[in-house]
């Protein structure tokens, strides 16, 4: 079984194309469209990485980090973002995210990240 | 007469006698000193005696000789020191025992001795490194070997914004040749010599060792030398000198000339203009502005004011840039980019370093710069965001984006091609057909931005340094560990703390 990604981001469209070419990467992939699920999947589930949008209507990219991180500290949370100088962003990362990946998505970065 | 009496009139005559010895020697010494002035000569022994009769006290001490030998035996120095109350003077034939007493043989300056000798003993003073003994280095053998003309091997002019002129003069960038010029000369052979060492021991001639220059494209050699076949721009890579050909547009690159695509180097006296291009196998200078045209140099690209691109400006530059201001331009260099003014909303990738000038700002856009990025200043405080990525390949790491955007349209059109067939189902199979074609192209691209990024190289010591202020709305990679700037910070170095995977700030 591969490594398990899990995807939290509200834009469907982004999240299709890359769960195929995470699965044809052999990662097993779990998508969320919506934040709550996503944190509710993330601390009953196994994740071996957490990919998390950073704007989100009901809840954003800090927030779920804050909340996963609070009640599963090992996890590793890295923010999907446009604009990663996004104030935002810094809050994520002081909340705990390992790193911030610009969108559509740095796959360099994905890999290095799922690599560690 | 009393004891006291008898005691002062021995006393007085061994002065006396020691007096007299003193100047027969000086005597003798005055016939082996024919310049000397015999006044002079008289004049210092008059005093030497009137300060053996003052001081009677002194204890006499003999003059005396110590020899230093150099450790590598080519060279020995005497110190010479003068009697004392009336002691035995130096004299030639016991230093000529000494000499060969501690076996120098050669080189031996026999009238330095001497004439240190007089001195010591004429005037009572201490003499030092007085050179007895000198020996003779080996004189290296060297191969026949060319040698550049002087104004050729002279270090690279620096290249500053305020310092390039177009006037071909001794400031330009550019070591320009006319057809003809004398370049190198041939040095024939030279045959080594042994040397000897102050003992007589032989010293074997060394090989000499001269770098190896060899002539290049559009060099010819004459009776002369080596001599520019062309006029163009004298180079020196590696160990090859050259002369590259040199296209000089005195003005504009615009309408008059066209798109410019020269093999060699280009000198631009005007500005190239916007949506004109000009392309270079090797160096391109301009005077003044690169105004939203396409350059590509082989070499450098050196621009006296700026690159403008108004958003179509596309610089790709294999060596190095220097310019005063990039704006609004996409700008590629292998080597480093110094722009002194800054850079403004404009996209830049270096595999070296980016570095403005002491009050040099960066502004909106994004930086990738592989080995580190050096500002004054980075953002402003309403300034648009500002993007500064260190550590990567850039190259490398545009491979793998293509690969990522073609990947997703290669996705996204599975998933189309999937509904499709879940819809309406597949009778001659093609679209299941179609499908594993997509896959298996997915596949091919996801096999190779892996091995790209396993190759990706990183330079885990590159540094953000800000002389000044930092702003925030400014995000700051190092190896893909993040930061983003929350607050203004003065003087701060970003660089990456590899245990914690981090950026850390200094």
């Amino acid at each position: 079984m591969g490594k398990r990604i899990l995807i939290i981001d509200d834009e469907v469209m982004v999240l299709d194309a890359l769960s195929v070419i995470l699965e044809d990467m052999g990662y097993d992939i779990t998508v969320c469209s919506d934040p709550r699920q996503g944190i509710q999947h993330a601390l009953t589930e196994p994740s071996d990485l957490i990919l998390c949008d950073l704007r989100m209507p009901e809840k954003n990219g800090a927030e779920v980090t804050r909340e996963i991180l609070e009640k599963k500290h090992d996890a590793k949370i890295l923010i999907i973002t446009a604009f990663p100088s996004d104030p935002l962003a810094e809050q994520a990362l002081s909340n705990g995210s390992i790193g911030l990946v610009k969108k559509p998505f740095e796959i360099a970065k994905l890999l290095k990240y799922l690599a560690d | 007469m009393n004891e006291a009496e008898q005691t002062k009139i021995n006393k007085l005559v061994k002065s006396s006698q020691d007096l007299l010895r003193t100047l027969s020697v000086v005597n003798s010494l005055i016939s082996d000193l024919p310049d000397q002035s015999v006044a002079s000569v008289h004049s210092q022994i008059h005093r030497r005696e009137m300060d053996a009769i003052d001081h009677p006290q002194n204890r006499p001490a003999d003059a005396r000789m110590e020899l230093h030998i150099s450790q590598d035996g080519m060279r020995c120095t005497a110190s010479l020191f003068p009697q004392i109350g009336g002691g035995a003077l130096l004299d030639m034939r016991s230093i000529q025992e000494m000499i060969v007493a501690k076996g120098i043989t050669y080189g031996v300056n026999y009238d330095a001795v001497q004439n240190a000798i007089n001195k010591c003993n004429t005037e009572g003073v201490k003499i030092d490194d007085v050179v007895v003994a000198q020996g003779r280095e080996p004189v290296p053998s060297i191969r026949e070997h060319l040698l550049l003309v002087e104004r050729f091997r002279e270090p690279k002019v620096a290249i500053e914004p305020e310092s390039i002129r177009i006037d071909h003069k001794d400031r330009s960038p550019f070591l320009l040749v006319k057809q003809g010029e004398l370049l190198a000369k041939r040095i024939p052979s030279q045959e080594g010599a042994p040397g000897w060492d102050i003992f007589g021991g032989e010293l074997s001639a060394p090989h000499g060792q001269v770098p190896k220059i060899v002539p290049a494209e559009n060099v010819t050699e004459t009776a002369q030398g080596f001599v520019a076949a062309i006029d163009g721009r004298f180079l020196f890579e590696g160990r090859a000198f050259s002369v590259t050909a040199v296209l000089d547009v005195p003005g504009d690159v615009d309408y008059s000339t066209g798109n410019i695509d020269f093999d060699g180097d280009v000198l631009v006296g005007g500005e190239v203009r916007e949506g004109f291009s000009l392309k270079a196998s090797g160096s391109v200078f301009c005077a003044k502005t690169v105004s939203a045209g396409t350059v590509e140099c082989g070499k450098n690209l050196i621009v006296r004011l700026g690159i403008i691109g108004r958003q179509d400006g596309n610089v790709k530059v294999k060596g190095e840039i220097r310019c005063k201001y990039i704006e609004h331009c996409s700008v590629e260099a292998g080597g480093s980019i110094q722009s002194f003014v800054g850079a403004m909303n404009s996209i830049i990738n270096t595999n070296a370093t980016f570095e403005t000038g002491t009050r040099g700002i960066i502004v909106g856009g994004s930086i990738h710069a592989q080995d580190g990025v050096v500002a004054t200043q980075v953002g402003t405080e309403m300034g648009p965001a500002t993007e500064i990525y260190c550590g990567l390949d850039y190259s490398v790491l545009e491979r793998v984006e293509w690969i990522r955007d073609r990947n997703v349209e290669l996705a996204n059109k599975l998933l189309q091609v999937q509904q499709t067939r879940r819809s309406r189902g597949d009778p001659t199979g093609t679209l299941m057909t179609l499908e594993t074609k997509l896959r298996q192209a997915i596949r091919r691209l996801n096999d190779a931005s892996m091995t790209l990024v396993s190759h990706l190289d990183q330079n885990e010591e590159a540094k953000v340094v800000i002389r000044g202020t930092i702003f925030p709305n400014t995000y700051i990679e190092i190896c893909h560990a993040s930061f983003v700037v929350g607050r203004v910070m003065h003087k701060v170095t970003f660089r990456l703390d590899r245990e914690r995977g981090k950026v850390a700030v200094e």
